[in-house]
């Protein structure tokens, strides 16, 4: 017994002993390790305020490009540079912003890859929730969206509309039962429920503007300088042939074949363009008025077939792009498909005669849609079609990553990517 | 000179605040109501309500089918400059002898101070 007790003391003793150097040595560490992490940790904040800067730099100006460089203001020294993106040189419209910055001895280094997104990325932007008229557009039960969808003006909600990418506006949405003058988001949003399945920002701090006149004549200039140009209005039909990519101008019975290959992807028309047929390559279609869809608009390969598919289509319209209203009897039957990436600028994406006669079939887009302002492509009661098409739109995936050739470019960065490189001690 | 600067500036002015008004051309298509007798002309009317003055809960504005009749009823209605800017909320309403048939659905428009022509869509029929 008592010799037991002897090796329990000693073992609590010696335990004891061992707690009481570790102790001793973590007191002799941790002010070094203190002193360490803040010296990291400052280098750290060094480095990301520049890029901070920097961000705000090209919110000010998108063609800022230069350095800048730590002053009094830091309690450290640093350096940012912007470069290209070294994964694609060339792409005039991503930047690479490279900080890095010194404490205590510590470096951190901080990368921030920033584009000019292409509006082609949107499934679904406008500039107002409104008809050109004025008319407010509500989305609605049973409602189904896929992709990014922006607006510039309020979304207005009833019942459970479902949105499958991520939703973003500067303005909160409204309800069908809410009420629209209250801050109150409760109040705002009443009993409407609309699913935001990948998200949304209803707080943006500005809006992302339409392109502007500049890149529109930079479209055209494109167009002058290697692709294809029409002086005037101009029928063009795009078609295939020996498994190669064609477009043709129909006037006065007269048709005129371009190769689309020999060209730079670019068509532009000063004046209307009427358009339809299969389209093999990447092409964007510029007009300076309206664009109207005369039949089915379709890639020679569908990505929804194919997602290798590298055809793909920009509709860019300085007026309306409106569909024909005998563009589903084109391809005899009641139903029209465009495969295409549609703006229109002045101002929407409208079907002809939308208000009058019998339903029409449905309209299968696979794309997206940017406009000024909501377009009607129909009405409806009840849940069932009075008037003009049944929607059927799908986002094209590619869209977040490809680009139909110069599609027009948003006017703000984007961050892609935010790096932060390990914090290196220098070995003085 | 003074006096052609000021009549032209009483002229001119006036002239501003009555083009500041927003005037609302209200159109509805009833041909499918007619089809079904939800309508019936001579017995029945259509008006139009709305949230701003002259428009109001007990304040409707008959619509008629005017040349050319096509079953398109239409009617003009003007709002003051002071609501540019202000949603009006709007509905239209079947009035039979016995019965009032509205709107199941929301009608809004912003006004603007620029003259508004809504499109004839169909009774209880809603722009998508």
């Amino acid at each position: 017994m008592g010799r037991a007790m002897l090796l329990l003391v000693s073992g609590l003793v010696i335990i004891s002993g061992i707690i009481q150097m570790n102790n001793t040595k973590r007191t002799e560490l941790l002010p070094a390790r203190t002193v360490d992490k803040y010296y990291e940790q400052q280098a750290r904040n060094i480095s990301g305020s520049l890029i901070d800067k920097a961000i705000n730099n090209l919110l000010i100006d998108m063609e800022w490009e230069g350095t800048v460089t730590t002053n009094d203001n830091y309690s450290g020294e640093g350096t940012l540079t912007t470069s290209a993106d070294p994964d694609n040189p060339l792409d005039e419209y991503k930047v690479l912003l490279t900080s890095s910055a010194s404490y205590g001895g510590y470096t951190a280094e901080t990368q921030v890859l920033m584009s000019r997104d292409s509006f082609s990325k949107y499934s679904y932007f406008t500039d107002a929730e409104k008809l050109p008229d004025g008319q407010e557009i509500w989305w609605w039960d049973g409602d189904e969206v896929t992709g990014p969808m922006h607006t510039n003006g309020t979304f207005r909600m009833s019942g459970s509309p479902t949105f499958n990418g991520f939703v973003s506006s500067p303005n909160d949405w409204v309800g069908y039962t809410g009420n629209e003058d209250s801050n109150n988001p409760d109040v705002r949003h009443g009993s409407d429920t609309p699913q935001f399945n990948e998200g949304a920002n209803f707080n943006l701090n500005r809006t992302r503007d339409l392109p502007s006149e500049e890149q529109l004549t930079e479209l055209a200039n494109l167009a002058s300088t290697g692709g294809i140009t029409f002086a005037e209005d101009a029928e063009l039909e795009f078609y295939i042939d020996s498994n190669e990519g064609f477009v043709k101008r129909i006037k006065d019975s007269t048709e005129t074949s371009y190769q689309l290959s020999d060209y730079n992807s670019i068509i532009s028309v000063t004046g209307q363009a009427k358009v339809k047929g299969i389209v093999k390559g990447q092409v964007t279609l510029h007009s300076t008025q309206k664009i109207e869809i005369m039949g089915d608009i379709l890639y020679d390969t569908s990505p929804i077939d194919d997602v290798n598919s590298t055809d793909l289509l920009g509709l860019v319209s300085e007026g309306n792009v409106i569909i024909d209203k005998d563009a589903h009897t084109d391809n005899g039957s009641s139903n029209l498909t465009i495969h295409a990436s549609i703006m229109a600028l002045n101002t929407s994406f409208e079907v002809e005669d939308w208000s009058s006669g019998d339903p029409r079939g449905t309209l299968n887009l696979l794309g997206g849609i940017i406009q000024k302002n909501r377009g009607p492509v129909g009405t409806f009661s009840g849940g069932s079609v009075k008037s003009g098409f049944t929607k059927s739109y799908v986002y094209d995936d590619r869209l977040l990553q490809t680009i139909p050739p110069s599609f027009p470019r948003e006017s703000i960065f984007s961050i892609v990517y935010w790096k932060d490189n390990p914090v290196v001690k220098s070995d003085n | 000179m003074k006096k052609i600067f000021l009549l032209s500036f009483f002229l001119f002015i006036p002239a501003l605040i009555l083009h500041a008004q927003t005037t609302v051309t209200f159109n509805i298509d009833l041909k499918a109501m007619m089809k079904d007798s939800t309508f019936i002309p001579g017995q029945d009317f259509i008006q139009v309500t709305g949230s701003l003055y002259p428009l109001g809960n007990r304040r409707a504005v008959r619509l008629k089918d005017e040349e050319p009749v096509d079953s398109v009823f239409t009617a003009e209605v003007e709002f003051s400059r002071r609501n540019n800017d202000e949603n009006l909320k709007f509905n239209f309403e079947i009035v039979k002898p016995d019965e009032l048939i509205s709107e199941k659905g929301r009608r809004t428009i912003t006004l603007t101070g620029q003259n508004i022509i809504i499109p004839p869509v169909g009774f209880n029929s809603f722009v998508r």
